[in-house]
């Protein structure tokens, strides 16, 4: 009897962890989706109303509730505190910071190319950078939506075909 | 945020220390001018002082190099990393700081068509530091008024003496006035030192009575006033342009009074410019206020249509 609810428990760890790691996928792109939302607000600040990074972060950090709004909000008091720095080493080191704890990708690394053009030139060329970083941003995460139902499935079969293997090995 | 923070804050790390060690009274600067390889020079009471890493004025050779990274970084500062949202005001070679403070912008200009498309890189920095002086109108804005009439007024002063300074304390006065002589008052602030609007809101007094088109052009904004906020009295500050001089004749035919200041340091001086020089003949300005600077000195002098003087004292620094 034992021996069989030892069994099921095995089988039960494994598919969760498999069910975990499907889990942790759909909120990557959840993230990124938040991602989105904040850079199109921070385009539309400085499109329209022609916000200075500055206030045009805090406006994102404050109007819109996730992690990376959070970052950016974070950015924000830094460049109002002009403690020395370029933009690119203050958003650096925040990213850094955020990153640690969250669930983003290779995908991440476009937002170090973002933090070295954001503050640079004109307007126009300020308004293509945002502008080409969401497409670019966009394709990823359409990628990564596209890829989440296989390999959601793949997670899940494997966390519970593993299972049935270790009780396999074990008997 | 006091005035001294206002402006430290905006100067390159290394720049604010040198002005933290000064020796004079903040309340004394009134420029702070930058330029590349050149000595850090401040300017109180219209002395021109170079001064040391030790904060002491001090001979050109002893006092601190400007660098250009250290330009680079108060332009950092002064436009929030943000050129792009500053282009305008780079293209014209100024910008206007949380405070009302004026940043003068020189350096290489990169055309386009034959206009100014911007300053690349900027490598000279002049900051002027707006003081509110309550009450200095106080004995100047008795004389602006002829048979329970305000005149239409020129304020008239060389760059540096307090122009915008008296044009917003009589723009004050007026507003806050007595219930007989408080007026409407409509304010164009093309380059937001009156009233040093932030998003929108002033941060200097005004008024009770003063509304505010904050970075608005001089001759459009005079007009959309005329037209959506009835004022009685219309002020604008630096007039001198063949639009602005069409957009106050305008405004003085359309009942509203109107308060201005211009560069020119007498009314002969005024004479030379082709339309002043026919207003001043035609007497369309019921009264001149001059500046003039004696020594460490500010006096005002008013002085009517016919160029009279009317009154001439010190200013009132209560």
């Amino acid at each position: 009897m034992m021996r069989a609810v030892g069994m099921a428990m095995i089988v039960v760890a494994c598919g969760g962890l498999g069910f975990r790691q499907a889990l942790l996928y759909s909120r990557r792109i959840k993230e990124g989706e938040q991602v989105a939302r904040s850079v199109q607000l921070l385009l539309s600040e400085i499109r329209f109303r022609r916000l200075p990074l500055e206030e045009a972060l805090k406006r994102v950090g404050t109007v819109e509730k996730s992690s990376f709004s959070s970052f950016l909000g974070r950015v924000a008091v830094r460049l109002s505190g002009c403690d020395g720095g370029s933009f690119y080493a203050i958003w650096s080191e925040e990213l850094d910071e955020y990153l640690r704890q969250s669930l983003l990708g290779d995908e991440a690394e476009l937002l170090w190319y973002l933090g070295q053009e954001l503050g640079q030139f004109d307007l126009e060329t300020q308004l293509g950078t945002l502008v080409r970083f969401l497409e670019q941003w966009r394709m990823r995460i359409e990628e990564l939506k596209a890829q989440e139902e296989k390999k959601g499935r793949l997670y899940r079969y494997l966390g519970v075909f593993a299972g049935f293997f270790l009780v396999i090995l074990l008997m | 945020m006091s005035r001294e923070e206002e402006v430290t804050r905006i100067l390159a790390v290394g720049l604010r220390r040198v002005l933290g060690r000064l020796s004079v009274d903040f309340d004394r600067l009134e420029e702070i001018r930058l330029r590349v390889g050149q000595p850090f020079m401040v300017v109180c009471g219209g002395k021109k002082n170079f001064v040391s890493e030790e904060g002491e004025f001090c001979p050109a050779g002893e006092a601190h190099q400007v660098t250009l990274a250290e330009i680079a970084e108060t332009m950092d500062y002064i436009s929030s990393y943000s050129r792009y949202a500053f282009e305008e005001k780079i293209r014209q070679g100024f910008l206007t700081i949380q405070g009302g403070h004026r940043v003068g912008l020189c350096g290489r200009t990169v055309m386009e068509e034959g206009r100014v498309r911007t300053i690349s890189p900027i490598t000279f920095l002049n900051i002027r530091i707006a003081r509110e002086i309550p009450g200095c109108s106080g004995r100047v804005v008795p004389f602006l008024w002829e048979r329970g009439q305000l005149c239409d007024t020129l304020i008239l002063s060389p760059p540096g003496l307090g122009k915008t300074t008296l044009l917003r304390d009589i723009i004050r006065a007026l507003s806050d006035g007595t219930k007989e002589q408080a007026c409407m008052v409509g304010v164009v602030d093309e380059r937001s030192e009156l009233a040093a609007c932030c998003q929108g809101v002033p941060q200097n007094d005004l008024g009770s009575r003063t509304d505010v088109l904050d970075g608005c052009p001089k001759a459009e904004g005079m007009m959309m006033l005329v037209r959506t906020m009835a004022p009685q009295v219309i002020a604008v500050d630096e007039v001198g342009s063949e639009e602005d001089c069409r957009a106050m004749e305008y405004v003085m035919n359309c009942g509203c009074r109107l308060l201005a200041t211009a560069h020119a340091s007498s009314l002969e001086e005024l004479g030379l410019r082709p339309v002043f020089g026919r207003w001043l003949s035609e007497r369309r300005f019921g009264r001149y206020v001059l500046i003039e600077r004696e020594r460490e000195d500010i006096f005002y002098r008013v002085c009517g249509k016919d160029g009279l003087t009317l009154w001439r004292g010190r200013r009132n620094e209560r």
